[in-house]
């Protein structure tokens, strides 16, 4: 077991120019220990976030703690992190032996001790025998390990992970991803991992940050994000969500109530987090899979008739596309809507539960 | 649709014209020089007799004058090719790393610049300028910094300065290719595993850059070495390099087999330092 510190972002700011702000007053403090996800679309600043905290990128304004000590100033080389890129960026001209043992190296081992290292975390990897290959006669997924071992030998007690696995191919994707996951929680040392891809952040993460425009637009564990989005854009970036808008018309303790052109009176969860405003105009989310059709439409709290229009094959279970209205479409998802024919009028329902009212975006 | 070469299981075909060109211009010529080389001057001394000898050589190695013009030939090779090294990699790495892309072309162009005009002309301004009449030796007296000579036209000294400047753009050219397509997340990667400016560059710039490097030397090399033009202009004509002694025996003695023995000696040296030089600079990866 490596030793992991815990980190602290304090209104980390990143600009660039003038005009561009990638990372806007960014406030995280992260255990030690922590799988992380960074996880947003292309240009929400994720990855310059990451690279701050690797000190390769400078902070505009804030600062960055590592163990309660400020890194900011500090750079790449003196810092306790380690980074692994996307395209793994082993030295093409070096071994992988020298590769894995590089940041040794660099520390003052003398060679048959910093290839003893590396051999070492050659076998812990599984790939005893590859130490006397360059990197080009390397597969991806071994080129992914390898690189892995090369910032793990250097005992970082943070690891920084930049789309590690989004060179692989899915079925090696999915397998790297557990391999990832145990190997965190053996050598319990805190992950950062940056993707914009919504199933590897579910699947590995403690707690995932979804970023938008380079803040966080929610905080929490894979399942508070999946169940509980708090804006349309986290709705719609995890999972796939039915988002619809009504008129607040009444406000209880653990219920909204309101109106919409369709669906008739909607109830919904009175939302945690922020407080709903009476008449005023909000948007909510129902998943696919929380929507239940004919028999089990019944006694649902929210719901309408509506005529399938679509079957969309996802092989686990079946999807199909109904018409609300004219020009309001939704997804059911479940066993049984493959079942009904298109152009059929189907019952749709769900409960209040599953209604969540979305906070607005321009906060 | 397959080549020519691949349907008659041929690949070689298509080295055909290169090679041919190679043959008439290169292969047949350079070989009948070093025949030359073993053949007699008449005793009239205007006509090539084919007469089996190894006069040329003795005299070669008797003359001490030639051993005297190729270690000067060798040590003003030496430094040009060195100062271009420095100050092309210099260059090199400025450009590539420091300037923002949009500039770097631009950037480069400015070193290159001086190729537009021919070698001549450029030694003959040198000359021009760096003598010890011309303005640069004349400001310098005016101002009280120099007294005397400035030493540099005359003396191989100006030499180097003009061959060192040919090397530097060609050392420029060629490292900037292979540094500007260094992925900048190996230098990171470095950096982040505990590298300093100074460890990144030992350990990963310069090792990458190294084919790129390795082509510029020999290049240099080879020019700066068999080079006339710069030992003539701005050398001046008392302490002649190697190059000036095969010309001479050429031109006042009219020795054509003694001129083509400096020519195989000329040759056999570049033949010895840049062929190890290329080797070594392959890709191993």
């Amino acid at each position: 077991m490596l030793k992991a510190k815990p980190i602290e972002l304090i209104g980390v700011t990143k600009r660039f120019g003038h005009n561009v702000v990638a990372v806007d007053h960014f406030n995280l403090s992260i255990p030690s220990g922590e799988f992380l996800t960074l996880l947003g679309p292309s240009g929400c600043g994720k990855t310059t976030l990451l690279r701050m905290i690797a000190g390769l990128e400078q902070v505009s304004l804030g600062r960055i703690m590592i163990d309660g000590e400020d890194v900011t100033g500090i750079p790449p080389n003196r810092r306790d992190t380690s980074i692994m890129f996307q395209d793994y960026a082993l030295f093409p001209h070096k071994t992988i032996l020298e590769n894995i043992g590089f940041g040794l190296k660099l520390r003052g081992l003398t060679k048959s001790e910093y290839r003893k290292r590396a051999q070492e975390m050659l076998d812990f990897i599984q790939l005893p025998d590859i130490g006397k290959r360059r990197p080009s006669q390397l597969s991806g997924g071994q080129k992914q390990r390898v690189a892995l071992a090369r910032s793990l030998v250097i005992e970082p007690s943070v690891l920084l992970l930049d789309e590690p696995l989004g060179a692989l191919d899915a079925n090696l994707r999915r397998r790297m991803q557990v391999e990832l996951k145990r190997l965190q929680r053996d050598v319990g040392i805190t992950f950062i991992y940056v993707t914009h891809d919504q199933e590897e952040a579910l699947s590995m993460s403690d707690r995932i940050v979804v970023m938008r425009n380079g803040q966080a637009e929610q905080i929490g564990t894979p399942d508070e994000i999946y169940r509980a989005p708090r804006t349309e854009f986290v709705a719609n970036f995890i999972g796939q969500c039915n988002v619809l808008e009504g008129k607040v018309v009444e406000i209880s303790d653990s219920l909204v109530l309101c109106t919409h052109e369709a669906f008739g009176q909607l109830k919904a969860v009175n939302p945690k987090g922020f407080s709903v405003k009476l008449g005023s105009t909000v948007k909510m989310a129902v998943r696919p899979e929380n929507i239940a059709i004919n028999d089990g439409a019944r006694g649902k709290e929210n719901g309408a008739t509506v005529i399938k229009r679509d079957q969309i094959f996802v092989g686990s279970t079946s999807r199909c596309i109904v018409s609300v209205t004219a020009g309001m479409e939704f997804i059911v998802e479940g066993p049984r809507v493959a079942e009904l024919a298109n152009t059929e009028k189907v019952q749709i329902g769900w409960s209040a539960d599953d209604l969540l009212v979305l906070a607005d975006e321009d906060k | 649709m397959k080549f020519l070469g691949e349907q008659l299981n041929k690949p070689w075909i298509g080295a055909i014209p290169a090679l041919i060109y190679l043959a008439i211009f290169f292969a047949v010529p350079l070989a009948y020089l070093v025949v030359v080389s073993f053949w007699t001057l008449s005793p009239q001394g205007f006509e090539i007799l084919p007469e089996w000898t190894l006069r040329n050589y003795h005299q070669f190695f008797n003359t001490k004058v030639n051993m005297i013009g190729y270690v000067r030939s060798i040590y003003i090779t030496f430094f040009s090719v060195s100062i271009g090294v420095i100050f092309g990699f210099i260059f090199a790495y400025t450009i590539a790393f420091l300037l923002p892309k949009r500039f770097r072309l631009l950037g480069l162009l400015i070193v290159v610049l001086p190729f537009w005009t021919s070698f001549i002309v450029r030694a003959f301004s040198w000359q021009l300028f760096l003598n010890e009449t011309g303005p640069l030796a004349s400001l310098l007296r005016s101002i009280g910094v120099l007294s005397g000579n400035l030493g540099v036209v005359d003396t191989h000294v100006g030499t180097v300065i003009g061959l060192s400047l040919f090397c530097l753009m060609i050392v420029t050219v060629s490292v900037y290719t292979v540094i500007e397509g260094i992925p900048r997340n190996l230098l990171e990667a470095a950096r982040d595993l505990g590298g300093t400016e100074w460890t990144v560059f030992k350990e990963v710039i310069l090792p990458l850059s190294w084919p790129g490097l390795s082509i510029a030397i020999a290049l240099s090399f080879i020019i700066c070495f068999g080079d006339y033009v710069a030992p003539t202009l701005l050398g001046g004509g008392l302490n002649l390099v190697f190059a000036q002694l095969m010309v001479g025996s050429l031109l006042e003695n009219f020795n054509v087999p003694m001129a083509a023995t400096y020519a195989v000696f000329l040759l056999l040296t570049i033949l010895f330092i840049t062929l190890p030089i290329i080797l070594l600079g392959r890709r191993n990866y």
